[in-house]
């Protein structure tokens, strides 16, 4: 194990509470009085190259907010943040997408969203449409698509984006099983040319079975990291079998 | 559309992919709001010739104001008018409506302001070429100073980017600015010479129209087809300044807060 790609140091995420958005007026005459939420306290976290890494952890415990910090969606507070390559993350498959805009037009405009340019997504077109597998309905207009469809359309973009670092989020239910398994093999094969993949998830028995490193996050700490014994750990804890 | 292959300017990889970007999402601004829509482009000129009819009958008739040709007076200020609010409405709330696509990945958030500004600007052109062809059938018009009315499209395009990315930066953290909005630009528009003729206000205290960038464009844009004044005055300076002023302190905002937007929605 040489430098890693992703390095955290003392990362902490605070959000302000105010139940809802301030207003200018409130702002202006100094009335509002924000209230502080942390939803990561002072992480240290290093991942290396050729990783999967599966995250863990009860509903508000951080894990998207660690994956927002390293796509740079969102800022940390205080801390260090160091990534290497390329990030690409899933949090939300049909953002994005125009319904009235057909299959092909969203692509380009998906695309870019994620940081491809133009000639990239031209030359990448028939890859995404043929693993996305949506056939003739491409230059329909996206709503006509079902639910299914359109999920296929935002993970093909995503997978065929050539990212570095791949970020996962509740996102292992996309698709039939033949999707999954196009899926499935297509992280390995990312995996294989030492690309970072990290998901996140609920589903604790397929993190278990999929991933060889498991970070166990709880109210914005690391509790548990290393391998199977984590979800162990992490199952007696909750009380689960 | 290449801009790579144009030898004056030579773009890196970001920049290029900026600008391409910037006309993708500026195509689907244009694609999305026509494919559904009956008449299609033709609204874009149908809206501001119903708002000419109307307003130009109060005021011909019933006021004693007397501009010659009042109704294309009118109608050249209505086109500008129109490209401003229907611009600053689509912008104001474009962060909050489109949270998925800030939660999605970190790309150049001014796309999505500049993009409606850019749409809006294609309609604006549209109806106005339309415009010249159809008034220079019947009247002789010269087209005076292509560069100041380059000049004035200019100062347009800064005055609305820069309004457009303050307000839509504070649109995200505060909930109440759409409201403001929406009660200030009512204001706007009698604050722009288009229903009346900037003749009108006394001449000492007329710069103060000029604060107002729009008052620049109307007046230009209108000299293309009644032929007077179009020699630069030192009173449109402060239609320059401060339309620049808008935009250095628009995009200040929009930079410093930008990098947290996902975090408010």
């Amino acid at each position: 194990m040489n430098k890693p790609v992703i390095s955290l140091r003392n990362i902490t995420k605070e959000y302000v509470l105010l139940g809802h958005r301030p207003t200018l007026i409130e702002q202006i005459i100094g009335r509002s009085r924000p209230e502080k939420l942390v939803a990561l306290n002072r992480i240290n976290l290093d991942i290396f190259k050729g990783q999967k890494v599966g995250i863990v952890g009860p509903n508000g415990s951080g894990k998207t907010t660690i994956l927002k910090i390293i796509s740079d969606i969102s800022q940390p507070t205080s801390g260090e943040l160091k990534v290497i390559g390329k990030v690409v993350s899933v949090i939300d498959l049909e953002a994005g997408f125009h319904p009235d805009l057909s299959g092909r037009e969203n692509i380009m405009i998906n695309g870019m969203v994620l940081g491809m340019n133009k000639k990239e997504i031209n030359a990448k077109m028939d890859e995404i449409i043929g693993f996305a597998d949506i056939g003739r309905f491409i230059d329909e207009p996206l709503f006509t698509y079902s639910k299914g469809m359109k999920l296929r359309l935002g993970f093909a973009v995503a997978i065929n984006s050539d990212p570095d670092i791949f970020l996962l989020d509740e996102m292992i239910a996309v698709g039939d099983e033949e999707f999954k398994i196009k899926t499935a093999k297509r992280v390995d094969s990312f995996l294989k040319k030492g690309k970072v993949v990290v998901i996140v998830s609920h589903l604790i028995d397929f993190i278990s079975k999929s991933c060889e490193r498991i970070i166990w996050l709880e109210n914005g700490e690391i509790l548990g990291d290393g391998g199977k014994e984590v979800i162990k750990n992490y199952k007696k804890s909750k009380n689960i079998s | 559309m290449v801009f790579s292959e144009s030898k004056l300017f030579k773009l890196n990889d970001k920049q290029q992919y900026w600008l391409d970007f910037l006309w993708t999402m500026t195509e689907k601004e244009i694609k999305a709001r026509y494919k559904n829509a009956g008449l299609g482009f033709a609204w874009m000129i149908i809206n501001p010739i119903l708002q000419m009819f109307v307003i130009g009958a109060v005021f011909q008739f019933f006021m004693p104001v007397k501009t010659e040709n009042y109704f294309l007076f009118l109608f050249v200020g209505l086109l500008i008018w129109n490209f401003f609010s229907s611009s600053l409405n689509q912008i104001t709330p474009v962060f909050v409506h489109q949270r998925f696509l800030l939660q999605k990945a970190n790309f150049p958030r001014e796309i999505l302001v500049l993009s409606i500004v850019a749409a809006n600007l294609f309609h604006l052109l549209i109806s106005f070429v339309l415009l010249y062809l159809f008034v220079a059938v019947w009247q002789h018009v010269i087209f005076i100073n292509l560069l100041l009315l380059l000049l004035a499209i200019i100062c347009l395009v800064i005055f609305t980017s820069g309004l457009g990315l303050l307000v839509s930066s504070l649109n995200i953290r505060f909930r109440d600015v759409s409201f403001i909005m929406q009660a200030s630009l009512p204001l706007g528009f009698y604050l722009t010479p288009i229903i009346y003729s900037q003749n009108v206000i006394p001449e000492f205290i007329r710069w103060v129209l000029f604060l107002n960038p729009l008052s620049l464009v109307v007046v230009m844009m209108r000299n293309i087809f009644f032929i007077s004044n179009s020699a630069p005055e030192p009173i449109w300076m402060f239609s320059l300044l401060s339309a620049s002023l808008f935009f250095i302190v628009g995009f200040y905002i929009f930079y410093k807060d930008s990098k947290n937007f996902s975090d408010y929605v």
